[in-house]
């Protein structure tokens, strides 16, 4: 039925191809999916580092970057301290950032310098 | 076997297909989209063309908005890609991947790639899959969060195996409340909530969720979530877990942190409020009706003439019932002659003419109306996540 337009042996050699390829040829909801049966292994670019110098940077750097590369601050929208320093909180009570408390403040005012705004 | 296969069909029909982002994966293009802060590089990642990077760890990209006018489905190099968390694995044998189907079901199984497509009825639904946070950058006021513009969406063909099928060979019990969704994206830290997600017992046993194994065609990318993702036809995203590798079957509303506490919307009204206003909330689900213009952007520069503008159309899975054009702003409507129908999950594309006079500007609209009544507005939704942007959308193009 799929190949009926083939002549038989050019059917089946498309078939062989499509197994040699991976490609399943008994599913019934018409062209067959590749087969993904294989090992797919990637390697992802590098990150950008973004963070600048500065009071903080170094908190900053130490910190955020376990989780998420540093463009995850610079693409926000410029954040007030406040907004920031509830940024900063939630990743230590919410997502479980080893910060101390006393850390806090000072990445928050970090990221005010970086991309705030008053 | 396998040499000859690599010398017909190249790297993705070997055993090991290793891609590799090439040296040039962070270009220097950049494009800006129209809020704060919108600069944004190109970068090509592995299985991707060039798409809009948002953030690199984990990988957030986004569609750049011309391809949405190739053709009513999104190629696979050009999905958005949205992880939550850090710890993605990038390498992944689907030969040796299992889906769990575990909890409160008279039967564990431990399912392969092959026995998902071989044993059980194979299903092909066309759906738009849609970041939660699509367009969060419009906000205003701005909402923290994933700053996409509107390219967090795509529309594909996905084949997989039905999930009530997998669920019925496993023989739910009586008493199951939601059915809990994990892949294989951890965090990078073991005090981070791990990413899992859940849907009611209604809404998992309905014909049109599936555990997806291909997506147009293809295997899905490993950055779309390969070899297997939930699909849920209708929702958003969130619900569509990628390498998807565990299912349970649980007896209680799931109170994990991404059930609970993020994803959720006001639980009053349309879920809009008042920036500032705090009110109960429940998970968000379905899509709202949007449309958009495709084939022209803001500010372009036409010829004067006739053309046909053309767009999509979508919602939550009641299908398009109309799309609307309009070329002075609002004013006054068209109703757009509505492309092929690939059913009520996908896009629908649409066109109308415009005669455009020289030396003009147009302010271009349109404006979609769902088969379960619902219509765009020009009123904007805000909502605290930055959700459910569903306004009528506008482009202003100049003729010379």
């Amino acid at each position: 039925m799929r190949n009926r337009s083939l002549p038989g042996a050019a059917a089946s050699a498309l078939i062989a191809i499509a197994a040699l390829l991976g490609f399943a040829s008994d599913s019934a909801a018409g062209a067959a999916p590749p087969n993904p049966d294989v090992t797919v292994s990637v390697t992802l670019p590098p990150e950008r580092q973004l963070f600048k110098d500065g009071p903080g940077a170094g908190l900053a750097r130490a910190n955020c970057q376990t989780c998420h590369s540093s463009d995850y601050i610079y693409t926000q929208p410029p954040l007030s301290k406040a907004q920031w320093l509830a940024e900063v909180t939630k990743m230590k009570n919410i997502y479980g950032a080893p910060l101390e408390e006393s850390q806090l403040e000072p990445i928050a005012a970090y990221l005010v310098t970086q991309n705030g705004k008053t | 076997m396998r040499r000859s296969s690599f010398l017909i069909g190249g790297a993705a029909a070997s055993g090991l297909a290793a891609l590799g982002a090439g040296s040039n994966a962070l270009a220097q293009e950049t494009i800006t989209q129209p809020f704060v802060n919108g600069s944004r590089p190109l970068a090509t990642f592995p299985q991707k063309r060039p798409l809009i990077l948002l953030t690199s760890r984990p990988p957030q990209l986004e569609t750049p908005f011309k391809v949405f006018d190739e053709g009513v489905f999104t190629p696979n190099d050009a999905f958005f890609v949205r992880w939550h968390l850090a710890g993605i694995p990038t390498s992944v044998d689907g030969r040796a991947f299992r889906v769990k189907v575990h909890g409160l079901v008279n039967r564990t199984l431990e399912l392969s790639v092959d026995q998902l497509r071989r044993d059980f009825q194979p299903v092909e639904i066309p759906a738009v899959c849609q970041c939660s946070g699509n367009s969060r950058g419009f906000f205003d006021p701005r909402v923290p969060g994933g700053q996409w513009a509107n390219g967090a969406m795509g529309n594909a063909r996905w084949r997989g195996a039905r999930l009530r099928d997998v669920l019925a060979r496993a023989g739910v019990k009586a008493g199951a409340v939601q059915v809990r969704f994990n892949g294989l994206e951890r965090p990078v830290l073991q005090t981070t909530p791990d990413f899992i997600k859940s849907l009611d017992m209604d809404v998992a046993t309905s014909p049109d969720v599936l555990i997806a194994y291909a997506m147009n065609d293809g295997p899905l990318p490993l950055l779309n979530g390969f070899p297997v993702r939930l699909v849920v036809p209708g929702y958003f995203a969130t619900y569509w877990v990628k390498m998807l590798d565990d299912v349970e079957v649980i007896d209680a509303v799931d109170q994990n942190f991404w059930m609970k506490t993020a994803y959720r919307i006001p639980a009053a009204g349309d879920g809009c409020i008042k920036p500032g206003q705090t009110t109960p909330t429940v998970p968000i689900t379905k899509m709202r009706v949007r449309s958009f213009i495709t084939s022209l952007a803001d500010g372009d520069q036409i010829s004067p003439g006739s053309r046909r503008v053309q767009g999509i159309a979508f919602d939550g899975g009641s299908g398009i019932a109309r799309v609307d054009f309009s070329a002075d702003g609002g004013a006054t409507w068209t109703q757009a002659a509505l492309g092929g129908d690939y059913g009520q999950y996908s896009f629908r594309q649409w066109s109308s003419p415009l005669d455009a006079q020289a030396g003009q500007s147009y302010r271009l609209a349109c404006r979609a109306t769902a088969h379960d009544g619902s219509v765009q507005t020009s009123a904007t939704c805000w909502t605290p996540g930055g959700y459910l942007r569903n306004n009528i959308e506008s482009l202003s193009v100049h003729t010379s």
